[in-house]
Parts: structure tokens; sequence; C-alpha cells
């Protein structure tokens, strides 16, 4: 195997706002610092499906890290590091300077606390009802002090939208390029979740788990996917040097995404006590998902045809191809876990586990790692070791593939074996080998991990960016 | 023209308001509408003070990331001779189906996502004995040797720390003869509390009528209509 060698991308970072460079260098910084926290939450609650005594401390007992695991790598590690990636792309692809660097840095501060107290909360045993995905309390009790969670990503979220709506309305070209489009619209979408996720009314009895459905399937449809789709939008014509194959197929995806999306939550409780009409409404969109996201994907897929010289000599391409990959993947695979043959097998297996990762590592992660080696060199004019980064790559790579293969076929044949009637702990005996794997592939990521943190500390904004002048009209 | 391409505020407006609109009609009003059709027992009483307490712990310790409560029906069978319909094959083992019923009186009801452990609807029907379940809290493995379970060894005392309340539990001959004679492990007031609510969810053979479900901390046993 050839460890993708990069070359020296063209370097456009001369005359950015060096304040500019810091913030989003910040951004996707703060985000890898919450990636390793949740890569070693993940690692620990991991090993324990192997060794049950591992670390028996009761604030870090496997059902308080298991949520920290998962909010630090959705709401810490991809929701930073994409919202970092669009304060580049946001005023890059409208031709102007970002609206306001101080609502950039109040955001990132709200979002990062917001994160942090969460993460306290859990460890203190104070989970929303494990609801999954929206397990922060509104109020971290600190003692007879209440501390707000929920209330600063929401007000993150606002501001934010606010700052890109405005830098958005003051470009100076004529057109809102389609990145646009997601990244405007994802932090509205997530103020929506925060305000149904968390309102007290509906979120109780056999409503609950509607709301829980549509919840969770829109944490991730209606948040990272946009962003990360967005992202992509922009950073792969930037980095081939030529225009998306299909700009329509793009339009065309956004508003399918949308309607389908939204509609898909109740596949998440197939054979459950919900409405019937719920349940088979949930596996028709699962279907009908197929066309955004073959929209994207194939639009990715076909710009990147012919282009496997790129592919070999840049750094970041690898990466974007792997996401675009992993994004068809682990839509096809949701499909296929909605209906109700596959359903009654995989659901409550590892199998999810696996498709989870799938999402939101091959998927998401990829291409975030792909849109920050590939921007974030042309702000703040540093680029990586391309070593490292390869390192970085086959690390991820090989993990996940270990990860989810592992946790797929195990949560397959166990699947199997409840149906079969098999006693219970033979499922448990069944996937002990398959943990083991897992755990094996999750070591390799947190190496993988490790690197690329470094690899973003060595992109920090140096002294040829901070020699700049800040340019008269920023802010 | 009315144009996406060129206009900021349409781009900002329409797409989160077609989320939002979405949002009501299939999130929502469903939502609201099951908890009027299933609004619970109206003569309900409070969960008792140690069932309450212990539902708390359940949920502080995320016992739900490993146990479902919730037993899946298989609607694409014909019904049986009580006119409803059976357990999905692979969830016949934990009981008969749970029903919108077992969670109308519970807030936030805890159905789970994945069931690495063994589903907890019918608990107590399983498994009613409570010197069990505080040798399994102790150490799983004492009574599952496979069981993959973490230890909630702080939720127990030695003789010499116990303070009032708390309640001696059974341990293996082999675990006390390795300890050294007299080796007593006490269950404290939250161990207590966690046992109790895991004995409080039961399902029972009948599913519940219309109308109401028992006031449980969990899937009921009285009242009920057909899973639909």
């Amino acid at each position: 195997m050839k460890i993708p060698v990069g070359i020296k991308v063209f370097v456009d970072a001369a005359g950015v706002d060096p304040r500019y460079a810091h913030l989003v260098h910040r951004y996707v910084l703060s985000a890898a610092v919450w990636l390793l926290v949740g890569t070693f939450a993940g690692l620990l609650d991991a090993f324990r499906y192997t060794v049950p005594e591992l670390l028996e401390l009761p604030w870090l007992s496997f059902g308080r890290v298991r949520p920290m695991h998962t909010a630090a790598m959705l709401w810490g590690w991809a929701s930073l590091a994409l919202l970092g990636i669009c304060f580049y792309v946001v005023p890059r692809s409208s031709r102007t300077t970002l609206h306001s660097l101080l609502a950039g840095r109040i955001a990132l501060w709200l979002w990062n606390l917001g994160v942090g107290f969460g993460c306290v909360a859990f460890a203190l045993g104070q989970n929303n009802g494990n609801q999954e995905y929206r397990e922060f309390p509104i109020f971290l009790q600190l003692g007879p002090v209440p501390v707000p969670v929920v209330p600063l990503l929401a007000a993150s979220a606002l501001l934010t939208a606010w700052n890109f709506y405005q830098t958005i309305a003051k470009r100076s070209v004529r057109q809102i390029y389609i990145s646009n489009w997601f990244m405007l619209s994802a932090p509205l979408f997530a103020t929506v979740l925060v305000v149904v996720g968390w309102f007290p009314g509906f979120n109780r009895g056999n409503g609950q788990p509607i709301v829980q459905g549509w919840y969770m399937h829109n944490a991730v449809g209606m948040w990272f996917t946009p962003l990360a789709v967005g992202a992509t939008y922009y950073t792969l014509p930037k980095l081939l040097n030529k225009p998306i194959y299909s700009y329509a197929l793009g339009v065309l995806g956004f508003w399918t995404h949308i309607v389908f999306y939204t509609l898909i939550g109740t596949h998440h409780y197939i054979f459950s006590s919900l409405p019937s009409w719920l349940q088979t409404t949930s596996i028709i969109f699962s279907t009908a998902m197929m066309v955004p996201v073959w929209a994207s994907t194939g639009n990715f897929l076909l710009t990147m045809r012919g282009e496997r010289s790129a592919m070999r000599i840049s750094y970041s391409l690898p990466f974007v191809f792997v996401g675009a990959i992993g994004y068809g993947f682990a839509s096809v695979q949701g499909t296929a876990e909605a209906f109700k043959a596959a359903n009654e097998i995989w659901h409550f297996t590892d199998y999810t586990v696996g498709h989870a990762h799938i999402a939101m590592v091959g998927f998401v992660s990829f291409l975030v790692w792909g849109s920050i080696y590939g921007l974030v060199p042309r702000v703040t004019g540093k680029e990586p070791n391309v070593e490292l980064v390869g390192a970085h790559f086959w690390l991820s790579f090989v993990g996940l593939v270990m990860m989810a293969v592992s946790l797929c076929v195990g949560g397959h044949i166990r699947g199997v074996s409840n149906l079969v009637g098999e006693p219970f702990m033979e499922g448990v005996r069944t996937m002990a080998p398959y943990w083991v794997w897992r755990a094996v592939g999750g070591s390799f990521m947190a190496l993988g991990h490790v690197i690329f943190a470094w690899n973003l500390w060595s992109m920090r904004p140096g002294a040829f960016v901070n020699l700049m002048q800040p340019p008269a009209d920023a802010r | 023209m009315i144009s996406f391409h060129t206009n900021h505020r349409l781009l900002l407006v329409a797409p989160a308001l077609t989320f939002a609109i979405l949002t009501v009609i299939i999130a929502i009003v469903p939502a609201i509408h099951e908890n009027t059709r299933y609004p619970g027992d109206p003569d309900r009483k409070p969960l008792p003070a140690d069932v309450a307490r212990g539902r708390a712990l359940y949920m502080a310790e995320g016992c739900s990331y490993c146990h479902t409560q919730q037993v899946r029906v298989d609607t694409r069978r014909s019904v049986g001779p009580d006119g409803r319909f059976p357990p999905l094959a692979a969830d016949a083992r934990w009981g008969r189906p749970t029903t919108p019923e077992d969670y109308a009186d519970q807030d936030p009801p805890l159905l789970g996502t994945q069931r690495t452990g063994p589903d907890l609807a019918d608990a107590a029907g399983r498994l009613p004995s409570a010197d069990w379940h505080y040798t399994h809290l102790y150490d799983p493995r004492l009574v599952v040797p496979d069981s993959r379970m973490p230890a909630y060894r702080w939720y127990f005392t030695t003789a010499d720390r116990r303070t009032e309340g708390d309640r001696e539990i059974l341990l293996p001959a082999a675990v006390v003869a390795a300890q050294g004679k007299g080796f007593k492990i006490f269950a404290t007031r939250d161990a207590q509390a966690l046992v109790a609510y895991i004995l409080s969810l039961k399902t029972g053979a009948k599913p519940p009528s219309p109308g109401g479900s028992r006031a449980t901390g969990g899937p009921a046993s009285s009242g009920g209509t057909a899973p639909r």
C-alpha cells in the first residue's frame, strides 16, 4: 500500500486577517480536544466489554461514560469541527469577510462550555432520561447552583445562524453557493431540534418514543449530514480545481433531504407500540432517503471521476473519497435496517453500533478531516507533515473497518441467535471475540486521532499569518 | 421571480420553516395524540418513594444503554385466540408485547435502543427474588458467569461502615471463605431503591385494559388494548 503523499497545496493565506485565522483554527482545535475526550471515553467502555471490572469508579462507570462518549463525539467533535469549516466556507464562498469575529468567538465559548458542563453532569449522574443524543440536562445542578447546559448550545446555534446570515447577506457575488444553503439552514434546524427535544409537554408516555425517534434521527440527519455535505460541496471542487459534476443535483438533494429525512424517525421503533401508520411512513421514507443520499454521494463520486492522479498526490482527497463512499454505505445500511425482515434481526444488537460508527466516522469524520486538511492550511498558511497525515488516514481507515465489520457481523450472528431462540447468554458469548476486535479497531482509531490532533496543532496560525496586518474592513 | 439562488431572506426562512412544519405533522401532533388517547390511569398514585428513587438511579447510571423495556410485537402474523398479535419470535422470551398503556404513566418511558443485557419490561416476573438482584448488582458474575454488566460495588458497604437501614446480602460460600469467616456485605438504601424499582417492572400475562395502567415504575399489568 502506498501512503498518500501530498504536494504543497497553493497557500492563499496571504492577506488573511490573523484574528480570523485564529478563529477558524480554534474551532477545529476545540473539536480535536473533544475528539480525544470522546475517543478515550469510547475506548474505556469498549474494553469493558472484555474486562467488565476495568476502572471501577462511580463517576466513570460504563453507563456514565457512554453518554460522555456520544456527546463528546457528536456535540463536541463533529459539531465544532463542522462549524469551524463553515466559518471558513461561508465568507469565502460569499467573497466577503465574516460578519462578526466577536460573535464567532462567543459562539465557540458558549458551545465549549455547554458540552463541558454537560459531560460534568453525566459524571455526576445527571442524565436527561437516557434519551439518546439528548441526554444533556437543561441545567447542571452543582449543589444548589443550576448551571445552564442546553440553553448555552441553543444560544450558540442562534448566534451562529445570525452571523452566517449577515455574512451571506453582504456577499459580493449574486448567487448563493449551495454549501451556504446547507450551512445557513443547519443551525436553524438545530434550534428546532433543541426546542422540540427538550420541551416538557409531549416527551412522556407513548408520545415520547415518537419524538425520540424523530429527534435521534434528525440530530444526525438535519445537523451533521447537511453540514458535512455542504462542506464537501465546497472542499471537493476547491481541491480538484473544477466545478461540481452537477449543481442541479445538489439543489435536488437539498430539498429532498429536508422533506424525506424529517419523516423517517419512527424507523427506530419498528415492531413497537407506536401507531402502524407512523412505522409504515418511516419505512417508505427510509427508501425515499436514497434520493438525497445518491444525489450527493453520486455527485461527489462523479466529480472525482478521472481524477486518480490528483487523488494520489493530495493528502486531503483520500479522506473526502472515503467520506463520500461512507455516506452512501451508511445510508444504504440505514435504509436496509428499516425493513422489517432485517430490523427483526439487527435491531437492539451491535449491528446498530457498527452502523452508527460507519455514519459518524466513515462518513462525517472523514469528510471533516478532508475539509480540515484541505482548507485550514489556506487560512493559517501552514501545512501538516504529509507522512503523519497518511498515518492518520490509514490508522483511522483500518481501525474503522475492523470495528465496523466486527460489530456488524457479530451483531448479525447474535440477532440470528436470538431469532432461533438460543439462550440469551449464548448471544453474549457469541459476541465476546467481536467485542475484542472492536476494541482493537478502536485502539487503531485512537492512535489516528492523536496523530490528527498533532497535525492540527502543527497547522496553527504561525508567524506568517501573524505578520499580516488585519484588513481595514475587518471587524 | 423568487429564487433561492439569489434571495438570502428566502433561504433563511423556507428550509427551516419546512422542517418545522413537517416536525409538527410527523412528531408533535402524533405524540400529543398518543398521550391524549392513552392518558394513563386517572386514579394513579405517585410512585412509592423508594421505587421513584430507584428509577432516578436507573437513569443516572444509564441502565437503558444496555437494557430495553420494550417487548416487540409481530404485526405480520395473525392474531391469537385472545385477539392480540404475538410477540416477535426473538422477543417471546421476555413476556407479552408492551403496549401504549404500559408507557402511559411514565415520564420519560425507558424503552431503550440496545439490548446488550436482558429486556427488563418483565424483570420482576422473570426474577422475583430481591436477594438475587442484590447479589447480581454487587457482582453480576457471582450469579451469571459470562455477564458483561458492571459491578455496582459502590452501592454496597461492609459491616464496619454500614449505617441504619442497610441490609445484608447473600454471598456464595466460596466468596465468604476467600474473604475470611464473618465476611458480610450490606446493601445501602440506594441499592434497595434500585432493587425496589426493578421489582416493580412487571407486565404479567394479560395486557392492560383501555384507560389506564397501574402505578408502577414500569410496564403495567392491568388495563389495555391490542397492540396496533
